[in-house]
């Protein structure tokens, strides 16, 4: 199969190229994710993350033929060739497809990804109806693949200041969820001008999601819950 | 609401994009039903009460709309903040000027 792989080392190139490959998948190789292990195999320089192989950990987000996915979870049958991998679009660059997710993760965190509730712990567990419990569902299953995030246009342009499909997924998550008691203090956190607003609903969020998540969705009902808490 | 949240910019927004379209449908239709076919008959449609409440309502949406707009496309694309504060005061004032041309051109017409 032919490939072409974005390669780029800061320490040794003076600017990103285009590297082609031609390699024989074996019998077993399924996912473009095999197919970049065994082309390691003759190339050791690429570099790449990898971890669970299945589309759990998410570490293998990159852009495959110009649409973001999980190589893992991508079958090399459904690839046409040549198959162009490129890091995630809007993402400082590493090194090859390993991009910087510092960022990233700094807009994850910055929506207090927890629950908080001060009210003194029951002696159990705080429990929830099975229709509150059924509001989370297609919120917590988000793996932070950053997928969504870096086919986000917005994102791109504010990467420093917009939150990102993302997290306001995962802030929508701890909004929705009945056992969260500061549900004020993240509506005022993300009622800013460039935190939520700079969503346009271009929906490429939910289009590339490999977990098959809504984040535009999700967005939207924030907006809705604002709205609401307004007026 | 926060004076400057994101909440008010984008109510205003969908809002106005709503009056546009409703003005535009309405506008259609009543061209369609009673089409004028003289200058007598385009100033006596526009200076119409209903007409005259649906063009200010129009122009003032249209306005705002188009500040919305303009101001989101320059926070995305325009990051050099004295740049960014020149444009955006640039476009205040060309909205404003063509909503003080479009009252007085009201006023004139009357």
């Amino acid at each position: 199969m032919k490939l072409s792989i974005y390669r780029y080392n800061p320490e040794q190139d003076t600017r990103p190229r285009m590297q082609s490959y031609d390699i024989a998948p074996a019998p077993t190789d399924r996912m473009l994710l095999d197919l970049l292990l065994r082309l390691r195999e003759t190339d050791d320089s690429l570099a790449f993350r990898r971890s669970c192989r299945e589309g759990v950990c998410g570490s293998d987000a990159m852009n495959i033929n110009g649409r973001n996915g999980l190589a893992c979870i991508t079958a090399l049958a459904q690839l046409k060739e040549p198959i162009v991998l490129r890091p995630l679009p809007g993402f400082p660059v590493i090194r090859d497809l390993v991009v910087d997710m510092t960022q990233f993760f700094a807009h994850y965190h910055s929506v207090r990804p927890y629950l908080i509730n001060n009210e003194p712990p029951p002696e159990r567990e705080r429990p929830q109806s099975p229709a509150e419990r059924a509001r989370l569902d297609g919120l917590y299953e988000c793996i932070l693949c950053a997928c969504c995030s870096g086919f986000c246009p917005p994102y791109w342009w504010n990467p420093d200041k917009y939150v990102g499909p993302a997290g306001l997924l995962q802030a929508y998550r701890f909004i929705a969820d009945s056992r969260d008691r500061a549900t004020r203090e993240r509506l005022d956190f993300l009622d800013d001008v460039y935190r939520l607003y700079r969503c346009r609903t271009i929906m490429n969020c939910t289009e590339v999601c490999p977990k098959h998540l809504s984040p535009s969705r999700a967005i939207e009902r924030i907006r809705a819950r604002l709205l609401g808490e307004a007026f | 609401m926060k004076l400057l949240s994101g909440l008010r910019a984008w109510v205003v927004q969908r809002v106005s994009a709503t009056l546009l379209l409703g003005f535009v449908l309405w506008f259609a239709v009543w061209l369609f039903l009673v089409p004028p076919d003289s200058y007598d008959q385009w100033r006596a449609l526009v200076a119409h009460p209903t007409a005259e409440i649906a063009l200010t309502i129009f122009f003032a949406a249209l306005l705002a709309h188009a500040w919305v707009g303009v101001r989101d496309i320059v926070l995305d694309y325009v990051h050099w903040r004295p740049l960014r504060a020149a444009i955006l005061l640039g476009v205040a004032v060309g909205l404003l000027a063509t909503g003080a041309a479009l009252a007085l051109a009201a006023l004139h017409a009357r």
